[in-house]
């Protein structure tokens, strides 16, 4: 099998699973109206915040960012579990096995087709938070990073969703477990305020919650400028997550095919 | 004429221990309609999903087309088309879409592909509609939908497995047409799997009758039927007020002078005999004696369902296996491979 044709694999399959997700309108509508109530909601909640001595910045907004970007993504890789779900359930992916395509192909495809959904995703967060009067303190490049970090860590923690999703065959169970993270995720990390306004307990958990270490170093590219520590921080956590669940889904998958 | 598909004593044992395929062997010659009859969960499914590399063997051995399953399952996916029983067309996009789609994966580009699909979209009867989403198809479209995609790429070799199940008469009709035009002109070897007697009767040059995971019969419909004789006296029977209910009887019928075989079917006694209609007046007679209502007669000729009767004692009907004791079916596979 030549190196061309694996990458032709690749390509058919990613541009399938386009497809489907420009094919309809209505989900993208929602996902654009879903990122706008969270914005005007956060923000409107906790707007006198930013009125306290020692808040890094001017309005709340800045801050809503960084946690909603990932908010999103959190409920975004459980789709990505779902494609998969479905395919193993209807028989569309024993479909697939029975072509010659590369096994590797048609999870590489799809993952790649997921990481230009959470870059969209990002885009509506960003642009509807330009929209409303956010500032960018470290211009394009630093945005390219905020991109760079909301598309790493999907991907990385979709491998958990698909390993739920692989291994229950299941698509309630991986909303279940899916919705049951993302809540004590959110609340229990650096997403929704900034770790001095915690009390003292929390901030303590914060630092074993891989989403504060994503809303830091979104934020930081937000509201101050480049940070080298927190953003090495943010990369090793996704690489680590990466590495963790990336090899539970591998092995399942392998096993489907086998 | 080489075989395609040469099996040996295939075995498929799932999970819990059961024995979905038993032991069967099999050869198909290329070009070959080859059909594959038996009741739900007698192990069709099972077979075309080993055969087609998605399910892992117990034991035995396959090569297809000179691949050898174990060695060279690549090879195998090149040479074959499948029609899988569960119909899967991906609704989201379009049938034209589908077809492309389908067309890359087995290697098809460019021009030569957009022409195929065409071509298959005409055949198919679904060029009006080949631009709308699959998930707006009546059930007969997907159908024809997911038979074009398996045949896309030209394969030698396809499998069907119950291409027409839950098919209204005339999509059945339509679906036919096409399969013997797709074997006789095309020169595609089909391998189908069917649990319509008619199907397999009309379709089929070659066939092996399946039952509980073993092979009962193989040959050609004529010969299948040549080898269950004579004609069949079918005799609806009324209540009785014996215990075993008409064994007495089955006895005597059994007795009777050129009968090979009696076997009790669902609400009467079947009579296999060399010329049944001589033996009407003296059948009659004895029933009367036994004290058995008789409610009706009927002679034929012999069919496909007399062989698999003869054969397992058990009659299709419908696809519905009408035997006391029938096996749970095991045709959805999800305990193994999915």
């Amino acid at each position: 099998m030549s190196a061309v044709q694996s990458l032709r694999d690749v390509w058919y399959v990613f541009g399938r699973a386009q497809a489907k997700f420009w094919g309809s309108p209505i989900r993208i509508f929602f996902q654009l109206f879903g990122a706008l109530m969270f914005l005007v909601l956060f923000t409107q909640l906790f707007s006198k915040l930013a009125d306290l001595p020692g808040f890094p910045t001017v309005g709340y907004l800045e801050i809503a960012v960084g946690g909603i970007l990932f908010l999103n993504t959190l409920n975004s890789t459980m789709q990505s579990a779902n494609a998969i779900v479905d395919e193993l359930n209807t028989g569309y992916l024993a479909n697939l096995l029975v072509t010659p395509v590369q096994r590797g192909a048609i999870l590489l495809g799809r993952v790649l087709s997921d990481g230009v959904r959470y870059a969209c995703q990002t885009s509506i967060v960003l642009g509807i938070a330009w929209l409303l009067g956010a500032t960018f303190a470290t211009g394009v490049p630093g945005v390219l990073l905020i991109y760079l970090i909301v598309v790493g860590f999907g991907v990385a923690w979709s491998g958990l969703t698909m390993t739920v999703g692989l291994a229950t065959k299941s698509n309630e169970t991986v909303s279940v477990v899916g919705t049951l993270l993302t809540f004590p995720l959110m609340f229990t990390s650096t997403a929704l305020l900034p770790a001095a306004f915690l009390p003292a307990w929390m901030q303590a958990v914060t630092r074993y919650n891989p989403i504060s270490y994503m809303s830091d170093a979104a934020r930081t590219l937000m509201v101050s400028g480049f940070d080298g520590a927190v953003l090495l921080q943010a990369f090793a956590v996704i690489g680590m997550i990466l590495a963790l669940t990336w090899s539970s889904t591998l092995w399942l998958f392998r096993r489907v095919v086998g | 004429m080489s075989n395609i598909v040469v099996v040996e004593d295939l075995v498929e044992v799932y999970a819990g221990g059961t024995r979905a395929v038993d032991g069967i062997s099999l050869q198909v010659p290329e070009g070959e309609f080859f059909g594959f009859l038996g009741p739900n969960g007698a192990g069709k499914s099972t077979t075309i999903k080993v055969l087609s590399t998605l399910l892992r063997k117990t034991s035995g051995s396959v090569t297809i087309d000179g691949h050898d399953l174990d060695r060279d399952p690549e090879g195998i996916r090149r040479t074959i088309g499948v029609q899988s029983q569960e119909t899967v067309v991906d609704g989201d996009l379009s049938g034209r879409k589908n077809l492309l789609f389908q067309g890359h994966l087995q290697r098809m580009q460019g021009a030569e592909l957009q022409r195929r699909v065409e071509e298959l979209l005409d055949l198919m009867e679904l060029k009006e509609v080949a631009d709308r989403k699959a998930k707006q198809y009546s059930g007969g479209m997907k159908r024809r939908l997911a038979l074009a995609a398996a045949l896309v790429h030209r394969p030698r070799l396809v499998f069907l497995d119950e291409p027409t199940t839950g098919l209204d008469p005339q999509s059945r009709a339509k679906v036919w047409g096409y399969l013997s035009r797709l074997n006789k002109e095309d020169g595609t070897t089909v391998f189908l799997t069917t649990q319509y007697l008619e199907e397999a009767d009309k379709l089929c040059r070659q066939l092996s009758i399946i039952d509980r995971g073993k092979i009962v019969a193989n040959g050609s419909p004529a010969d299948l039927k040549e080898q269950v004789g004579g004609e069949t006296l079918a005799l609806t029977l009324g209540p009785t007020s014996a215990a075993g209910p008409w064994e007495p009887l089955e006895g005597l019928l059994r007795a009777l002078p050129g009968v090979d075989k009696v076997v009790d079917v669902d609400r009467g006694l079947v009579v296999y005999a060399r010329q049944a209609s001589r033996l009407v007046p003296e059948i009659v007679t004895l029933v009367r004696g036994a004290g058995v209502h008789l409610e009706s007669i009927n002679l034929a000729a012999p069919t496909l369902d007399d062989v698999f009767l003869q054969k397992t004692g058990s009659r299709i009907r419908g696809g519905d296996l009408t035997r006391g004791a029938a096996p749970a079916p095991v045709g959805g596979v999800r305990g193994g491979v999915y």
